[in-house]
């Protein structure tokens, strides 16, 4: 399996102590197991994306000590829609306070197909906030909230924090979270102890003196006054002292004065700043007791490291401490300073109450690191097991294909029966007047058969809306028997190009599920959206109202239905069917989320999507193309695949290849395009910090004006998708609903060079993306746009200086 | 449950917790919102602007374009411009972000930044992206950045700078 591992953190800080040292101490031993693979990462924020890191240096720096830190890191790249299907990211270190909100990073995870496995520690910043700061509060409850939508399994170190995950599900009214709980350990250092000097101050002031102990960081939550109270209240009388020994943590100024000023200071109180390993030890050797107040915890790792040395502990009656600590410990209440007196004072008290405690704790078995980090690396793995897969031999035999054209049909069959082996059967679902033709001119080895429009609509009208249309009719045909369980779904137009076999379609257990774009990122058709694209708008919002992902699998291309996820899915939200919705999405980004272990999301496949470079930003570029888009457009004088065949013949094969060649050429050159635009954009960035925008703005007095950047450069004889906003003010406050961009390119004198681009902005997408063909030639040239709010009589425009490479 | 709803509904128990403690957290709902719908990398000032409100807007400024929560320090400062119309806050805080070491090391992407020195106006609009908030250094850094390297050698020579 292959486990992401994000150690932002660790990595940055220069202290290891509580959740530092258990990501330590896990992680270096994950790292043994062969069986896996394991990918450790720092995020870079200036990349905005994950570097590597070396595990043999990770394991040279934190385990055995050698080596630099910063050699750790590699440039290897890892972005996050990189992390394959099926894999599984765990976090954890702390890292809610990384710039990369897991609100961000999560949903693109899951899109992926990735499995989410997360530590949490404690939920104290959610439970106390006035424990932590408020950033700390603010980033937590993002961490905690994106992990509450997307982990697969959450794991923590007692009871008591699942207890608290499932009280705050359900006052959220959401799904409780599949939880696990793996104790920690506490055997720290071992190897490092040994050739270390205690701290001389430590040994001599705590050496041969009774001295109750608190360790770890100074900060509110920890109640290190309770112990000041304590001792001004009598404990100081009793012939000990207190020992405080930590970093200093948050909000402690004020305790910080308390204890540098107050009388005992030195006599009865004392407080050592970041002690090293070997000098904790001996702290806790030679301690009377530890004191652990706490008013909350996520575990306690300061009890476990007592025990182990067979120091007593006092702690606060909470329960997370009664998991930890069980009969081992005493308690008392962390608000009552004569509570925690009564505790130290029957400790004192009774040599033989305090020998037997000790002789107790020579039973206590503790809980060793490797132990601990089998357990969690057996957690991680879990998501993974008994898993429901798609059968082995689960046989495909046939074809579904929504269709109202018969010679396009016709014309795609042979392509299938060349190229689909396996495929035996195929259900047309047309209109009742195709039957006969269709019948009557198709003589090839399928079996077809009918599902006409008036067997599955039985009486109800049929959607105008095209995208609408097909939806509907795919949910009720999708009720007929006559169609199998699994099958493949089709268009008239979608042809194989080369032969497939059913592996084509399932990975790894899974049914590959093709996807295209993420449906956040899809502009579509400039100016005028089309029925598809008002499709694609309604899908997104429909998968995002209901929690779903959101890529877009309406890749033009044949994809694998499992017809029974797909009646499930229609079961429940049965408004779906005459939604106009994308049936492609919502089945696979259902699937995905449903059944996260049968779908593996991979990039489309298809040639001719998209048909011509204007027609969009391509998102994902496939690396290898299975079908085709037939377009007959695309064979005409000019297009792409002028010159060559689009029907059936012997050497259709061969005329497959060539095709492909031309279109990755033609895919190459919008390609180019855009490492150019993408070049001029990191020059200007670094030129003026700022990216090139373009932009139509609203001032306060209600006017306009063009914003655009200094200069401008593009490939020549190329489609770049220039970014464009418009303010919405221009619409909302202006009220300006007929909105025309003219663009054109012009010499030194002013000439045309290239025909002026003319488009209405629709008023519903201000946020779009201009394609814009650039001239033929290279040359230095003038880009212009104008801008007319035809009906308020304003306009706005832009010359920039442009250099065509 | 959306996501936003999720951060949303959390927040309100954290703010009531926190009011049960006797206190009031800092940061606003609206804020933490913004900071789940943060995507590093990029801002665009564009939609930045229409926070008219000074104080969430500088906050915001700050999660947007370094990706972090504003510093006590930085706040005070802020505090002190609070009373200066919204664009002309707007363009000293956008200008002094921009000029900063942190916001050149994070390289975030800043898109349609109306308050640019150095954008190409063009229409009927006057005086947004061209009046003062730049201070003096500023401006140099501006020019010297956009020299050639002989030029800014010497200019380092002259002002004694070594590295």
């Amino acid at each position: 399996m292959k486990i992401y591992i994000d150690l932002s953190a660790i990595v940055q800080v220069d202290f290891v102590t509580g959740i530092q040292r258990v990501v330590r101490e896990i992680t270096v031993r994950m790292l043994k197991h062969p069986e896996h693979e394991f990918y450790l990462l720092y995020y870079s924020f200036k990349n905005n994306t994950f570097l590597r890191l070396s595990n043999e240096r990770f394991l040279d720096y934190f385990l055995y000590g050698k080596g630099e830190k910063g050699a750790i890191l590699t440039p290897e790249k890892i972005g996050y829609r990189d992390i394959p299907p099926g894999a599984v990211f765990f976090d954890i270190d702390s890292i809610w306070n990384s710039p990369l909100k897991r609100s961000t990073l999560f949903p693109v995870l899951k899109q992926n197909g990735v499995k989410i496995v997360t530590q949490i520690y404690d939920l104290i910043p959610v439970t106390d906030p006035q424990f932590c700061h408020d950033n700390t509060c603010a980033n937590f409850m993002i961490f905690v909230g994106a992990n509450l939508k997307y982990a697969d399994l959450i794991i923590t170190s007692a009871q008591t924090t699942v207890d608290v995950l499932n009280g705050l599900t359900d006052r959220l009214g959401i799904e409780r979270k599949k939880a696990a709980v793996v104790k920690l350990s506490s055997d720290f250092a071992k190897k490092s102890l040994s050739d270390k000097q205690v701290d001389p101050e430590v040994e001599k002031i705590a050496g041969n003196s009774k001295y109750i102990l608190m360790l770890g960081t100074i900060e509110p939550r920890k109640n290190h006054a309770l112990l000041i109270d304590a001792l001004e209240s009598g404990l100081a009388d009793c012939g000990v002292k207190v020992i405080f020994a930590g970093r200093i943590g948050w909000n402690v100024k004020e305790l910080q004065k308390r204890i540098n000023t107050h009388p005992l200071y030195g006599k009865k109180l004392f407080f050592f700043e970041r002690p090293d390993d070997v000098t904790v030890d001996y702290l806790y050797k030679h301690a009377f007791a530890v004191a652990f107040p706490t008013f909350n915890e996520g575990f306690g790792l300061p009890i476990i490291e007592a025990f182990m040395r067979g120091t007593p502990v006092i702690a606060s009656d909470i329960p997370v401490l009664h998991e930890v600590a069980g009969d081992y410990a005493d308690y008392f209440d962390p608000h009552s300073k004569e509570d925690l007196i009564r505790c130290v004072k029957e400790l004192l008290n009774s040599e033989e109450r305090y020998a037997a405690k000790k002789a107790r704790l020579k039973e206590y078995v503790p809980y060793t690191w490797d132990e601990a980090a089998e357990d969690m690396l057996d957690a991680v793995v879990s998501v993974s097991r008994n898993v429901k897969k798609v059968p082995a031999d689960l046989k495909v035999k046939q074809l579904v294909c929504l269709t109202a054209r018969n010679d396009d049909m016709l014309a795609t069959l042979p392509f299938i029966e060349e190229f689909m082996p396996f495929i035996t059967e195929m259900v047309l679902c047309c209109p009742d007047k195709n039957v006969a033709e269709l019948k009557e001119r198709y003589h090839g080895r399928l079996e077809l058969k009918f599902l006409t429009d008036s067997q599955i609509l039985n009486g109800e009208p049929l959607p105008e809306d095209h995208s609408t249309r097909n939806l509907f009719l795919r949910c009720l045909a999708m009720r007929d028997p006559v169609i199998d369980d699994v099958f493949i779904m089709t268009d008239d137009d979608y042809r194989p190009l080369r032969t497939l076999t059913i592996d084509d379609f399932i990975e790894d257990g899974c049914y590959k599920a093709f996807y295209c774009y993420d449906l956040n990122e899809w502009r579509g058709t400039y100016g005028k959206p089309t029925s598809f694209d008002i499709s694609m708008r309604k899908t997104r919002k429909f998968l995002r109202d209901n929690g779903y992902p959101t890529m877009m699998y309406s890749s033009h291309q044949m994809q694998m239905i499992d017809k029974r996820i797909f009646n499930e899915m229609t079961a429940k939200y049965p408004a779906l069917q005459t939604s106009g919705c994308c049936e492609w999405s919502t089945y696979f980004n259902y699937g995905l989320k449903t059944y996260p272990d049968m779908f593996k999301p991979v990039p489309y496949v298809t040639m001719g999507w998209p048909g011509a470079r204007s027609d969009w930003d391509v998102f994902v570029q496939p690396t290898e193309f299975l079908f085709e888009n037939h377009y007959k457009a695309l064979y005409e004088e000019g297009r792409v695949f002028a010159g060559t065949r689009d029907d059936f013949h012997e050497n259709v094969a061969e005329e497959n290849q060539r095709k492909i060649m031309l279109f990755t050429a033609e895919l190459q050159k919008q390609m180019e395009s855009r490492q150019v635009y993408k070049a001029y954009c990191q020059s200007y960035w670094l030129q003026y910090r700022e990216m090139p925008s373009f932009a139509l703005i609203a001032g306060n007095d209600n006017n306009v004006a063009m914003c655009a950047p200094m200069y401008y450069q593009a490939r020549h004889n190329g489609w770049t998708c220039l970014p464009f906003v418009v303010d919405r003010k221009i619409v909302d406050v202006i009220g300006s609903k007929k909105i025309l961009l003219s663009h054109w390119f012009s010499d030194d004198a002013g000439h045309l060079i290239t025909p002026i681009g003319r488009i209405y902005i629709d008023v519903k997408d201000l946020d779009f993306l201009l394609p814009v063909k650039s001239p033929d030639v290279a040359e230095r040239c003038t880009f212009n746009i104008r801008i007319l709010l035809e009906d308020k009589n304003m306009a706005a425009d832009a010359s920039i200086p442009t250099d065509i490479t | 449950m959306r996501d936003m709803d999720i951060y949303s509904s959390l927040y309100d128990i954290v703010d009531e917790n926190m009011t049960n403690a006797g206190q009031k957290l800092q940061t606003s709902k609206e804020l933490v919102m913004s900071l789940a719908a943060s995507k590093p990398g990029s801002v665009d000032i564009l939609k930045l602007s229409r926070e008219r409100n000074n104080d969430t807007f500088v906050k915001k400024a700050f999660i947007f374009m370094l990706n972090r929560q504003i510093d006590g320090t930085a706040l005070r400062v802020w505090k002190t411009h609070y009373k200066l119309p919204p664009e002309e806050f707007q363009r000293r805080v956008i200008a002094s972000i921009k000029e900063s070491d942190e916001f050149f090391k994070n390289q975030v992407k800043m898109y349609n930044n109306i308050y640019s020195e150095n954008t190409s106006f063009g229409g009927s609009l006057a005086g947004i992206g061209r009046s003062a908030g730049i201070t003096v250094p500023e401006r140099m850094m501006k020019i010297y950045r956009k020299m050639p390297l002989f030029m800014r050698n010497a200019a380092k020579k002259v002002l004694g700078i070594r590295r």
